[in-house]
């Protein structure tokens, strides 16, 4: 029973019984006063109750609807259904909890089941509750199949049941007899409302237009406009193209749209004139930034941008127009819900903040809207930091918020324009990308450093101002001193380059996105930025070069069209080109939906020479690599989970992207060469950043793994011999000098991992050294890479437990023995099982005692098969690498077998072969 | 009309009283019934009291739909859903309350304590790390350093090489195998190559293992103190002894390291150490033959191997994997990222890994993934998401592992196959490499499902 007719109704009781008890104690008028009050409130009580019987079947019927719906399937308009139950009965509880399950929440659906089958009394509802048990999570049909049983075996009466099945009958556009009979059964005003709604249900919006501008003809209520003008909004954003003839009712005639449109077009046309000859003054000026121009101009851009705005939004600003004289809350959304349907988001979002901020529409009598506004209103003072607007339940606030126009409508609480509108609001307080970060640290100074830090003007400014609340650290020690300068080369002008993908995949709404996006981007960008556009497919054109003419970019965004493959190596590489031979460095902001391999030296090119690209991403795009090209470059990446959260991914950029200044410290801390970092926070912003830095830079080094050959025979030179040098970074060499002897380089222009130096003159005996230079005179001398001596073959040596076998061997003028080409190394502990078995490439030498020498000269090619003995220990000295060889225990099949390469000592005795790695040069 | 002007404070009287009843009426049943989410909080709250999770998750749900912003709605709510078991959804309530830009720190705290209770270390130290690239706070440094703590207090019981392989059991270690080159640490078959033994031997470590590994020819022990030690294949000087060794050497001998370390990884020539400070080393490779600091990550959680492959999970959930190898002076720049967000991985056999991420969604880097009971949700780019929790993940090629925060086990079979298979010790191992996946049950075993068998040995 409704709490207020009980205190109502037990309030007159106790004045008639007062006025029976008290008899004796006041007088006769008196007590029929009294019993005339109570039978008055009493009679109030009554009708309470008969209201609240009325309320009560109302909430049967919306119960059933939601029923209805859940047994399609359709848990979306359900829910609206379940909304509008004011006293949920066990039924309208049951059905929550297949509405629960259908929309996946499980744990929600369990628990509330829990509590019915704990609170079930009578045999119906514990009938109901074992319904319930029969649902299985994921399993739509279970959950339709107890949507039916509770709509038919529920307890309702057949006529609610009727009731309901019509309603959800005319909703669908499904007539039949009985939905036609109850239709027929309302008024006049109350039928179109409901055709209204069944047309929006099915999408037939300029039906709903003509139903709803025959609503306002049949009675021009404030209602009934605001309705019109929200049937209008809807149309708009579904881009249904509304006629003269949708608003004309029983004859009568309206102004003509093609007239109207004619005379907006020859005010444009008379603009557009304008701007161009202003430009042409413009040119001839001798000083460009006269601000008396400037401001003309952009009076004129403005004029230019509402009256195109005019033409395509007609209908809108009519109704707009119409509803003008309307000052109610309703009115305020109606005209959000219009600016939204006209891509004018911001200024539906202002007007939503405005119209919820009013204490007035706050004495709204619905519960679900007062919390939703102050839900906004919390929101929208805490801004990014109301960590729950991306949560389910501010969504939910927001749809009833926007929606709250026409609380009869389901047409409306269910539809696009209002699921797309709820999300905007959401989307619009996330935070896409970091608002402040380091693009780059310098430490090629070091201990002076330089950071570039990206972030909104207004944290920008507390670092210009070197605001006391803001901390900055470096590795963990506070920088106390420090200096904030502009970015090199940028002269307070920021260069934004976009690239930006327009392969087949973002055809239709996508590339219609990315154009509201960009143009948004535009607007949004300060007077200070350069602008330029490179679009790519299978290959990549610059379509808008550097500029800060904001009608050329605007003409330029709304000209790109989709189609063909994804090359994003070819957008980079033609921004690259582009903003090289224009502006210099840029800011890139490369956006794209695709799968696409990638030449990432483009990437490191572009690093290389001080590009920040940041990087967007949505669909089914490879996030990995996109993350990569943003972090190689000092970018961020940003993800989108579809193409409409563009237009907010792009605004919030908009601030920040070539918004940088930089900070020059020197670091307290020296002595920690790895695992540093830099660290800022700012109090007022409640921003931090903190950047990981090293000063280790990798280098690219010149190796030279292989000299071949390295052993040359003191007596038999013949004539020109080719020395190979194998190794890494050796290109740009042109000269080389070896054992003091100038030499030609044979393939200076070829590549960088070969060099081949033609030797023309023969070498003294000894070690002799490499020299190569460069056209710069930078000079890399290799130490004692060639060894001239008196060549042997073929001998088999021991020392220690080691035997080796070399093809060849010098005995140089010292008595030093060196081994090479390849050296093959065994160590036997027994008969033939090798625990050791390696090849040396290189030179392999050993300072031979006089024993050795003697040995060597009695049999310098080992014919007679024994081996020469080096001692029972000792050292080799080696210079090149040592391979496992395939019997090697050690041996692995898949990888490359290097164990040692450069300078290094095979230390020897009986038990022990070590291999001892020497400092490269 | 004079006696009703006489009378007529006898006719206004009951009218007047009637509406003056009325007017009281209307506030007071307005306070009766006005539904607010403090009302609903309140009562949750005593909900919680009584241990009534159910009737708490539903009031509290009540009150954030009224108020998503309610802090102590969500909190409790959170509270309530941890109450009833369902972790994944006291976590994406806490989830839901803090961002990247503007972490809260109450939040986080939650968090952290939240996935401490989890026996989810690895995530807490996420939430840690992100709270330090915030605040740089000593406090968080601190408790970095506890949790890098209760990693290392989770076991490595049992690891195979090429041909050995290695077990921790009743404070020892045992091998068994190949000892060609020393990898079971004895002296017993050394140098003989073809008399591998299946029979688990004693491998002489004298100290207290902890986590015992077998990468290729080499075999390593992490003892109780953090200490680490090698024997078997040192040819490339993975070792960090400023040699590589030519001949096979029996014993253990220990690699010198500036902090406690944590566990290793690598392969044929090279050998990764994770330090109790998050940082990674490298020894090996034919170029350096003494521990190198991975200037790459400034601070890891993990790091694995499978074949020659080595993965590395970082304190920023971003997961990289490289196939060094010897003499690859350039390996640190050759780590890939295959993954970001990440909590939890297992090599998967093919070179990719399978992992789950900070939503709870199980993903796998080369689009591998078994077909899924019915009632997990499919969700972006291959992911599938359970209907539960999960906290550690071991894949052996044709079958997945998942624990959940009550230590219970799963298998996934490659045939769609998923169910129950034991409890997981408490802080008990779940890893996998190579083609097996290895974990540690309660009942002190250790159970090894290696590829394309339907039951896993025990090793322990």
């Amino acid at each position: 029973m409704n709490l207020f007719g009980a205190i109502v109704l037990s309030a007159g009781v106790l004045l008639i019984l007062a006025a029976f008890l008290l008899k004796s104690k006041t007088t006769l008028a008196v007590r029929i006063s009294l019993a005339a009050a109570g039978v008055l409130l009493g009679a109030v009580s009554a009708l309470i109750l008969v209201t609240e019987a009325g309320r009560r079947a109302d909430d049967q019927v919306n119960t059933l609807v939601a029923l209805r719906y859940l047994e399609e399937g359709n848990p979306d308009s359900a829910r609206y259904y379940l909304k509008e139950v004011e006293h949920a009965d066990f039924v309208t509880k049951c059905t929550e909890v297949v509405f629960e399950y259908m929309r996946g929440n499980e744990t929600l659906g369990q628990l509330k089941q829990n509590g019915l089958a704990a609170t079930a009394k009578k045999k119906r509802e514990k009938t109901m509750v074992s319904w319930l048990s029969d649902i299985e999570p994921g399993n739509l049909s279970t959950q339709q199949e107890v949507a039916e049983k509770l709509t038919d075996r529920g307890g309702y009466s057949d006529k609610r049941i009727r009731q309901a099945e019509a309603q959800y009958a005319i909703e669908n556009g499904n007539w039949d007899e009985s939905s036609e009979k109850y239709r027929d059964s309302l008024k006049e005003t109350e039928r179109i409302r409901l055709d209204i709604n069944a047309e929006m249900n099915r999408q037939n919006y300029r039906s709903a237009v003509h139903h709803a501008a025959t609503l306002v003809y049949e009675k021009p209520s404030s209602d009934n406009r605001l309705l019109l003008a929200e049937t209008i909004a809807d149309s708009t954003y579904h881009g249904d193209e509304l006629e003269e003839s949708d608003f004309v009712v029983s004859g009568e005639q309206t102004e003509d749209r093609t007239r109207e449109i004619a005379k907006l077009s020859d005010s444009l046309d008379a603009v557009n004139i304008d701007i161009e000859q202003l430009q042409e003054k413009a040119e001839h000026l001798d000083e460009p930034d006269d601000a008396a121009l400037t401001k003309k101009m952009k009076k004129l851009l403005d004029r230019q941008e509402k009256l195109s705005s005019q033409i395509q939004y007609l209908y809108c600003y009519r109704a707009l127009n119409s509803i003008a004289d309307i000052y109610s809350f309703e009115a305020q959304i109606v005209r959000a819900r219009l600016y939204f349907a006209m891509n004018r988001y911001g200024d539906a979002v202002d007007l939503l903040a405005k119209a919820s901020a009013s204490p007035v529409t706050r004495l709204t009598a619905r519960t679900d809207v007062r919390n939703a506004m102050q839900v906004f209103h919390d929101a929208k003072k805490e801004g990014t930091n109301y960590a729950a607007s991306q949560s389910p339940e501010f969504i939910d606030a927001m749809a009833t918020l926007v929606s709250s126009a026409h609380p009869a409508m389901s047409s409306v609480a269910t539809g696009e324009l209002t699921r797309a509108f709820s999300a905007y609001i959401s989307n619009d307080m996330k935070t896409y990308g970091r608002n402040l970060y380091a693009s780059n640290i310098d430490t090629s100074k070091f201990p002076e450093i330089v950071v570039t830090v990206n972030g909104r003007d207004t944290i920008l400014d507390e670092i210009r101002q070197k605001s006391a609340k803001l901390v900055l650290k470096d590795t963990g020690e506070a920088i106390a001193d420090y200096e904030v300068i502009l970015p090199d080369g940028t002269d307070g002008l920021s260069n934004i380059c976009c690239i930006v993908d327009r392969s087949g995949s973002m055809g239709g709404k996508p590339i219609e996105d990315l154009k509201s996006a960009l143009d948004g981007f535009v607007g949004a960008l300060g007077d200070h930025a350069q602008l330029g556009i490179v679009a790519f497919e299978s290959s990549a054109e610059t379509v808008l070069p550097m500029t800060t003419d904001r009608i050329s970019a605007r003409q330029t965004i709304e000209s790109l069209n989709a189609g063909g493959g994804t090359d994003i190596t070819a957008g980079i590489r033609e921004a690259v080109d582009h903003c090289d031979s224009t502006v210099g460095v840029a800011t890139i902001l490369l956006m794209t939906d695709g799968q696409s391999s990638i030449d990432m030296n483009v990437v490191e090119e572009a690093a290389d020479a001080g590009y920040v690209i940041n990087t967007i991403g949505f669909g089914d795009v490879n996030d990995e690599l996109l993350r990569e090209i943003a972090e190689m470059t000092g970018g961020q990446y940003i993800r989108a989970e579809e193409s409409s959260e563009l237009i907010n991914v792009y605004l919030s950029l908009a601030g920040i992207v070539g918004n940088a200044v930089q900070i020059r410290y020197h670091a307290g801390n020296t002595d920690e060469t790895v695992n540093r970092y830099f660290f800022l926070h700012t109090d007022d912003s409640a921003m931090s950043l903190r950047r990981p830095y090293s000063l280790t830079q990798p280098e690219k080094a010149i190796t030279v793994t292989n000299v071949q050959p390295a052993l040359l025979d003191v007596n038999g030179f013949t004539g020109d011999t080719l020395i190979v040098l194998e190794g890494d970074n050796l290109s740009g060499f042109t000269k080389a000098r070896i054992g003091g002897q100038d030499t030609v380089i044979e393939n200076a222009d070829a590549n960088a991992d070969r060099l081949e130096i033609l030797l023309s003159a023969p070498l003294k005996g000894g070690f002799q050294d490499i020299e190569l230079s460069n056209d710069e005179g930078d000079v890399l001398i290799l130490p004692e890479r060639i060894c001239v001596g008196e060549m042997h073959y073929g001998c088999n040596f021991t020392l220690g437990a080691l035997t080796f076998r070399p093809d060849r061997y010098l005995v140089l003028p010292d008595n030093t023995l060196v081994f090479g080409n390849a050296v093959n190394l065994v160590c036997e502990k027994e008969e033939n099982k090798k625990t050791f078995s390696a090849r040396a490439e290189g030179i392999l030498s050993f300072a031979a005692d006089a024993a050795v020498i003697r040995q060597i000269d009695e049999d310098p090619n080992g014919y007679r098969g024994g081996a020469i003995s080096c001692g029972s220990s000792g050292t080799l000295t080696g210079r090149g690498r040592i391979t496992l060889n395939g019997d090697d225990p050690d041996y692995d099949n898949q990888g490359r077998n290097r164990i040692a390469v450069g300078d290094y000592e095979l230390s020897c005795d009986q038990d022990q072969i070590r291999i001892i790695l020497k400092e490269n040069e | 009309m004079e006696k009703i002007r006489e009378h007529k404070w006898h006719i206004l009287f009951p009218i007047i009283l009637a509406i003056a009843v009325l007017l009281l009426s209307i506030p007071v049943s307005g306070i009766l019934r006005t539904d607010t989410p403090s009302r609903h909080i309140s009562l949750g709250k005593q909900y919680l009291v009584d241990q009534n999770y159910a009737g708490a998750v539903m009031e509290f749900t009540d009150a954030v739909s009224m108020d998503p912003g309610d802090r102590t709605a969500r909190f409790s709510l959170a509270e309530a859903y941890q109450g009833m078991g369902d972790f994944s959804s006291a976590e994406n309530t806490l989830l839901g309350m803090t961002s990247d830009d503007h972490p809260d720190e109450e939040v986080a705290g939650r968090l952290i304590r939240f996935y401490e209770e989890q026996g989810n270390p690895v995530r807490a130290l996420q939430t840690v790390q992100s709270m330090i690239d915030y605040t740089d706070g000593d406090d968080y440094y601190s408790r970095k350093a506890e949790l890098l703590k209760q990693i290392f207090d989770t076991d490595h019981p049992y690891s195979e090489g090429t041909s050995h392989a290695l077990a921790v059991s009743g404070g020892k270690v045992n091998g068994r195998g190949s000892n060609t080159l020393g990898q079971l640490g004895t002296s017993q078959g050394l140098f003989a190559q073809d008399q591998a033994s299946d029979a688990w031997s004693d491998a002489a470590f004298s100290g207290s293992p902890k986590k015992v590994y077998a990468i290729a020819n080499s075999s390593y022990v992490i003892d109780d103190t953090g200490n680490l030690w090698g024997a078997g294949a040192n040819r490339s000087g993975e070792f960090a002894l400023l040699y590589g060794s030519g001949t096979a050497e029996s014993g253990w001998k220990q690699i010198t390291t500036d902090a406690d370390v944590l566990s290793v990884s690598g392969n044929s020539g090279n050998l990764y150490v994770l330090m109790s400070d998050g940082s990674l080393w490298h020894s090996g490779g034919g170029f350096t033959q003494e521990l190198t600091r991975v200037d790459r990550f400034s601070s890891a959680v993990s790091t694995s191997n499978c074949g020659r492959s080595v993965y590395v999970l970082t304190e920023n959930g971003d997961l990289y994997i490289n196939v060094p190898d010897r003499y690859d002076t350039q390996a640190e720049e050759r780590f890939t990222r295959i993954a970001s967000d990440v909590t939890a991985y297992a090599p998967d056999g093919q070179g990719g890994a399978c992992y789950v991420d900070a939503s709870g969604v199980i993903r796998s880097s080369n689009s591998y993934l078994p077909q899924h009971p019915a009632d997990w949700e499919d969700t972006d780019n291959g992911g599938v998401r359970p209907d539960f929790s999960v906290n550690g993940i071991a894949c052996n090629g044709d079958r997945i592992l998942l624990t959940d925060p009550d230590g219970s086990l799963y298998t996934w079979s490659n045939r769609g196959d998923f169910r129950e298979a034991g409890q997981l010790a408490e802080n008990g191992a779940i890893y996998s490499e190579q083609d097996l996946a290895v974990a540690e049950m309660d009942d002190g075993t250790v159970s090894v499902w290696r590829r394309e068998a339907s039951s896993p040995e025990t090793v322990r």
